[in-house]
């Protein structure tokens, strides 16, 4: 029997474009702080070590301090980890695996599962990995390891550690590497494997019905199209049982919201919603909105969105899915107070919104008015 | 606004002017300056922009120029203006004691000094009246045909826009309007190019897009360094595994190239063996034929010896006849010697006498000669006396006949010259003259001719003396003279006189001729030769021609004459010359016997000397012959021959076989696959380790970028690009926004513009029938507010073809209105310097009529020289300068 922590995609290094610099630093500690969680995850639990099914780092090309920083991290989990080379970090001549750098700063608790070979993890327990070598492998590496290890001694609980799409997922006959969940089921029935930890996949999710594949999802949300990220996964492999149980591990949240706006006074919903989301900090936000505002309305949401921004890790308008007109009204061309040619060259730049809401270089030269003519007081 | 007064100090010419435009009290009015030219009334009109233009610290050209030329002083200008709610004093002045002082009076007091005065003017300007409005309507001196440029004006938009009827155009608009055109102006250049800003936005994201290219460059090389060492790692056993083979193929074909190496020894050897036996069958061959050879020259000598000895016996035949025909040879040769000898004498003799005979004739001939030269040389030698008596020739007749002449022309000259004296006696009587006595007959007369003096001794009567006088005298010298010289002369000729020496003359030519012809006979005769000479050769012929006749003992009788033995001589030599060619012949048969005879000795000579070499050859050639055949007898030597011959087939047979089986080995395709194993192997054994080389370089340069972050280095340049990206989109939406905003504001202004044409024409129109009394007036304007047309009782011309006059009061009929407009709202002084300077009384009676009209309405400012102009003016002040 065995309990371990299985988790996948920690992807340290990785960059949002969207986060200012501050927010790209809280981003990056937060990734660092998943993986000592994790650490204290496998010790609250009593787990006996830790597997990381591929992509732990984003790339093999990031800082070396990145490097540095996630050793220092992996060294603060008191039990072994078991780090496996997926299609971000394949296990290539580039590798960082295979750099003087990690040689140099890996803790001795940090193994690479570089081998096909079958790795003793403890009593009775061998991990059978299945390592990318490179970014584009030309077969299901699941099965090819499967298929080359020897069979287990009888009694010994292996566990496979592999990495990429499942066919089940994402069926794409184009793809070689993609793995068959048919072979693994097999593996599993007749006892070659007893669990298998896969990663690439970063929202946590079971695969097919032994209840023995498992995609830890990634440990701290990464994009926004997630649906479940930011658990790690305590698996407990006893008599001839499987319990495998999520534990919340990530802090981070990429929320997509959509707002439909018909009147100026919708614009109060977007503001009370902004203020309810918790942790704003740690919450990356896309808004979008349908409707149509007044020249005041459209200035209040801008006003909100900016003051909001402040606030966030970060607030995007989405603007693909953004479609919002900007009608002046009545109000609107009162509230300026012009007359003459002025006050015509409103009404008629209001007119070609009016008719065409898409016509964003009138609803852009109305609002410019609006501020000028404010500002002028 | 009002200008109440100006006051000016060292201004350009101007020393001091103070002078009051708007009496206290008036709000409005006309006030006329005028004075004379240069008297500064332009200056004052400058003054007011100067002072509210200038700071006092300004540097302007303009500002500098107005100090006068003469005196290191300020310039001063003192402004009492009223505008709004104000009414102040302002000081400026300018160059030198710079200063600038506000005193404002209302709507309350307050002082003010330097920049902070300057700004405080402006500002009550700007808030009271429309700046730019006023100045462009100022007539400047020079400009009075032109029209204001008041489009852009506020102040008159305003006052059109009211009197138009729309809604008032306040500041408000008007700001907004300037923000709109700042706000554009922030993003586009005049002509509504990308400004600054958005092409540097532009650029930013050109350059992001660069930066990230350039990285992502690096990555993908890095990239393709990495797989480069994966695919080299895979491919490394392979070249390791073909090195080996490469090896071990090249080691069996280098065994192989042994082997046909010792084939190809075998076959030099063979060649060797052929060689040899070559020679051995060579010399058998050699030895065998040397025998034959031998034979066959005793042999030859043999019958050469046979030929010689029967030639030898031919040769004593031959010889005894030829010896017989030489003697018979000799003795004709003999015979014809004798006869030619005969001939030869025949002719000698006939040459001889032939030669006597002509000798002969020559002697009668000389003889002859000798007696011509006796008889004519008789004859010189008496010619020859005659002409040596006579000594006149014809030289010396030639000298006498002028001296006789001379003679004659003196005797002439002296007795025309000379006193004549006649004396006739009566009777016989003696007289002595000169000296002499002389006897007289009666009757005869006497005369004389006095050369020099003469004297008659007259009997019994006395002496009669004649002096001839000095002329006569000296002819008479001449005279005598020229006949001394001729007498003379004749003297040495010989001859008493001229006659006689004539005569002697032409004796001696005939002599002469007479000598000439004698010796032509003798030198005849002589022919060359002297007198002795012929003597000579005469005794020598007779002494020949003698001893011959008794010489000659030929029994041949010797010819009559010469002709005869010139004949008998022809005859002997042709007789000689037969003979001598039958003796030439004779001489040459002999020599051609001899000669025979002498060659068939030498032949036969030759022939025994042959035979004896011959002889000798046989002898040696034999005795050669046995002593070889005592050696080797000739059926060894031919055994020999062929046993050489035997054993050199095999040899070829032998080098045959090696050689064949040396080409079945296939040598050169031994070596090529030699040569190809070492290569390939060489080859595999270079890409192996250019493989290691390669792979080694391409670790250490994966390790060194792999560690250079360059994910994150591209992660930050597409940040850096999205944040120039969403930059440049954000500022180009807020330019086109500005754009927009713009265009359409000044769509709608130039529409609102063209409604103000209405109210403008209606004032220009309603001022302009007070110049066009009588007829119908109408103007067209365009949208620049500038009269664009006339209309003149329906009939339009174009402002630029209307008179000067008409220009000018058009000109100042639109700046008139547009100050009337403005006049309720902001309005300002009309300074108008010098105009209407075209037009006629009438018209400026009606202008007058216009100005009061306006005066009514504001202040209008008018400088003149020709204060004439405005008298129609009513209710101007006039201010005089002087």
């Amino acid at each position: 029997m065995v309990r371990f922590v299985h988790t996948a995609d920690w992807q340290l290094g990785l960059r949002r474009h969207f986060l200012d610099p501050d927010a790209q630093a809280r981003f990056t500690d937060a990734r660092l702080d998943a993986v000592r969680r994790i650490g204290e995850l496998a010790e609250r639990e009593g787990c006996a070590f830790v597997t990381v099914a591929g992509d732990v780092f984003e790339d093999n090309h990031v800082e070396r301090r990145v490097v540095w920083r996630a050793l220092e991290a992996m060294e603060s989990i008191p039990v072994p980890v078991y780090l496996l080379p997926g299609n971000h970090d394949p296990l290539n001549a580039g590798s960082i695996y295979r750099s003087g750098d990690f040689s140099t700063h890996a803790p001795a608790n940090v193994t690479v599962l570089d081998t096909w070979e079958p790795v003793p993890a403890g009593d009775g327990v061998e991990i059978l990995a299945a390592p990318w070598s490179s970014k584009r492998p030309l077969e299901d590496l699941c099965a090819a390891v499967i298929d080359g290890a020897s069979d287990p001694d009888p009694g010994t609980t292996r566990i496979l550690v592999a990495h990429g799409i499942v066919d089940t997922l994402s069926p794409d006959p184009m793809n070689p590497a993609q793995i068959a969940v048919e072979a693994l089921d097999r593996a599993l029935g007749d006892g070659r494997v007893q669990f298998v930890g896969l990663g690439d996949r970063h929202s946590t999710t079971e695969v097919g019905a032994s209840g023995r594949v498992w995609y830890a999802g990634a440990p701290e949300a990464t994009g926004f199209d997630e649906s479940d990220p930011g658990n790690a996964l305590v698996v407990d492999l006893h008599g001839g049982r499987c319990e495998v149980e999520a534990h919340r591990i990530g802090s981070w949240r990429f929320i997509d919201e959509g707002f439909a706006l018909d009147g100026d006074e919708d614009v109060d919903i977007v503001r009370d919603w902004l203020a309810r989301v918790p942790d704003p900090k740690r919450a990356i936000v896309r808004v979008s909105f349908v409707g149509t505002l007044s020249l005041r309305g459209r200035a209040a949401l801008d006003r909100i969105l900016d003051d909001a921004s402040e606030v966030f890790g970060a607030l995007q308008t989405w603007e693909r899915h953004t479609d919002l007109a900007v009608l002046a009204d009545d109000a609107d061309v009162t509230d300026l107070g012009l007359a003459g040619f002025a006050r015509d060259a409103v009404d008629a730049l209001s007119g070609r919104v009016a008719e065409d809401p898409g016509d964003e270089a009138a609803g852009d030269a109305l609002r410019l008015l609006h501020r000028l003519a404010g500002a002028g007081g | 606004m009002r200008i109440r007064r100006i006051g000016l100090r060292n201004y350009r010419g101007v020393v001091e002017r103070d002078v009051t435009l708007l009496p206290a009290g008036s709000e409005t009015g006309v006030t006329v300056v005028e004075g004379a030219n240069e008297v500064g009334k332009t200056s004052l009109a400058d003054a007011i922009w100067h002072a509210l233009d200038f700071q006092d610290s300004s540097k302007a050209k303009e500002i500098a120029a107005l100090k006068p030329v003469d005196r290191d002083v300020g310039t001063e200008i003192t402004l009492e203006l009223e505008c709004g709610p104000y009414a102040f004093t302002y000081l400026k002045r300018f160059n030198k004691d710079r200063e600038t002082r506000l005193a404002i009076t209302a709507p309350r007091a307050e002082t003010l000094t330097g920049r902070e005065a300057h700004e405080r003017v402006r500002s009550m300007l700007d808030e009271s009246i429309d700046v730019p409005l006023w100045e462009a309507l100022r007539v400047r001196q020079g400009t009075a045909l032109s029209q204001a440029e008041v489009s852009e004006t506020r102040g008159l938009a305003r006052a059109l826009e009211s009197e138009a009827g729309a809604t008032a155009i306040g500041e408000r608009e008007a700001d907004l309007y300037e923000r709109v055109a700042t706000e554009f102006r922030a993003y586009f250049t005049q002509t509504g190019q990308d400004g600054k800003e958005l092409k540097a936005a532009r650029k930013a994201r050109e350059q992001a897009e660069e930066t990230l290219q350039e990285v992502e460059g690096q990555l993908a090389a890095l990239e393709e360094d990495i797989e480069r060492i994966d695919r080299l790692e895979r491919e490394l056993p392979t070249l390791r595994g073909r090195v080996v083979q490469c090896e071990r193929t090249a080691e069996e074909q280098t065994a192989e190239l042994t082997r046909v190496a010792r084939l190809e020894q075998d076959v030099q050897a063979c060649a060797h063996a052929v060689e040899a036996a070559d020679a051995t069958a060579e010399a058998a061959r050699e030895r065998h034929d040397a025998r034959l050879r031998l034979l066959a020259e005793v042999e030859e000598a043999q019958a050469d010896l046979a030929e010689l000895r029967q030639q030898v016996d031919d040769d004593q035949r031959h010889l005894a006849s030829a010896v017989d025909a030489h003697a018979s040879a000799q003795m004709r040769l003999e015979e014809a010697r004798v006869a030619a000898k005969a001939a030869d004498e025949v002719a000698v003799l006939c040459q001889e006498d032939l030669d006597h005979l002509r000798e002969a004739n020559e002697l009668a001939d000389l003889h002859a000669r000798q007696e011509r030269v006796a008889a004519s040389s008789e004859q010189i030698l008496e010619l020859q006396e005659r002409c040596d008596a006579n000594r006149v020739d014809q030289a010396v007749l030639e000298r006498l006949r002028p001296l006789h002449l001379e003679v004659e022309k003196t005797a002439a000259a002296l007795s025309a010259g000379s006193p004549r004296v006649r004396l006739d006696t009566d009777a016989d009587v003696t007289l002595e003259i000169d000296g002499a006595d002389v006897a007289v007959a009666a009757g005869e007369r006497v005369e004389h001719t006095v050369a020099s003096r003469w004297s008659a001794v007259l009997p019994g009567l006395g002496t009669v003396a004649v002096e001839a006088g000095q002329g006569a005298e000296t002819l008479a010298r001449e005279h005598s003279a020229t006949r001394r010289a001729l007498s003379e002369a004749l003297a040495e000729a010989g001859v008493s006189d001229l006659s006689e020496a004539e005569r002697a003359a032409e004796e001696r030519r005939d002599a002469e001729a007479a000598l000439a012809g004698a010796r032509g006979v003798r030198d005849h005769a002589l022919d060359g030769a002297s007198s002795n000479e012929i003597d000579e050769r005469i005794a020598l012929l007779e002494r020949r021609t003698a001893d011959y006749e008794t010489t000659r003992t030929s029994e041949l009788r010797l010819p009559a004459t010469a002709e005869d033995a010139a004949t008998s001589l022809e005859e002997a030599k042709e007789a000689a010359s037969l003979a001598a060619r039958a003796l030439a012949v004779a001489v040459g048969e002999e020599q051609a016997a001899r000669e025979r005879v002498q060659g068939l000795r030498d032949e036969g000579q030759d022939r025994l000397v042959r035979r004896e070499v011959v002889t000798d050859t046989v002898t040696r050639l034999s005795e050669r012959l046995a002593r070889e055949r005592q050696v080797t007898t000739d059926e060894d030597l031919l055994e020999a021959w062929e046993e050489a011959g035997y054993a050199r087939t095999a040899a070829y047979d032998r080098l045959a076989e090696a050689r064949k089986r040396l080409r079945d080995a296939d040598p050169e395709a031994v070596r090529a696959l030699a040569d190809n194993a070492v290569a390939s192997a060489e080859d595999a054994r270079r890409r192996l380790r250019e493989a290691d080389d390669d792979l080694r370089d391409l670790r250490a340069r994966v390790e060194v970028r792999g560690g250079e972050g360059l994910f994150d280095e591209r992660a930050r340049a597409q940040a850096a690009l999205d944040a120039a990206e969403a930059h440049d989109r954000r500022l180009r939406r807020r330019a086109e926004a500005a754009r927009t905003l713009k265009e359409t504001f000044d769509a709608h202004r130039d529409a609102s513009r063209r409604r103000y044409v209405g109210p403008l024409t209606e004032q220009i129109v309603k001022l302009g029938r007070l110049v066009n009394a009588g007829a119908v007036f109408d103007v067209e304007l365009d949208e620049d507010l500038r009269i664009h047309k006339r209309v003149l009782d329906g009939v339009p011309l174009d402002f630029d073809a209307l008179s000067a006059g008409a220009q000018e009061q058009l000109s100042l009929i639109g700046r008139v209105a547009c100050a009337t407009l403005v006049a309720d709202n902001g309005g300002a002084p009309l300074i108008i310097d010098d105009s209407l300077g075209y037009s006629d009384a009438d018209r400026l009676e009606a202008m007058g009529a216009v100005l009061r009209i306006a005066g009514q309405h504001c202040q209008i400012i008018v400088l003149t020289c020709y204060p004439d102009r405005y008298r129609h003016v009513g209710g101007a002040t006039t201010v005089s300068l002087t």
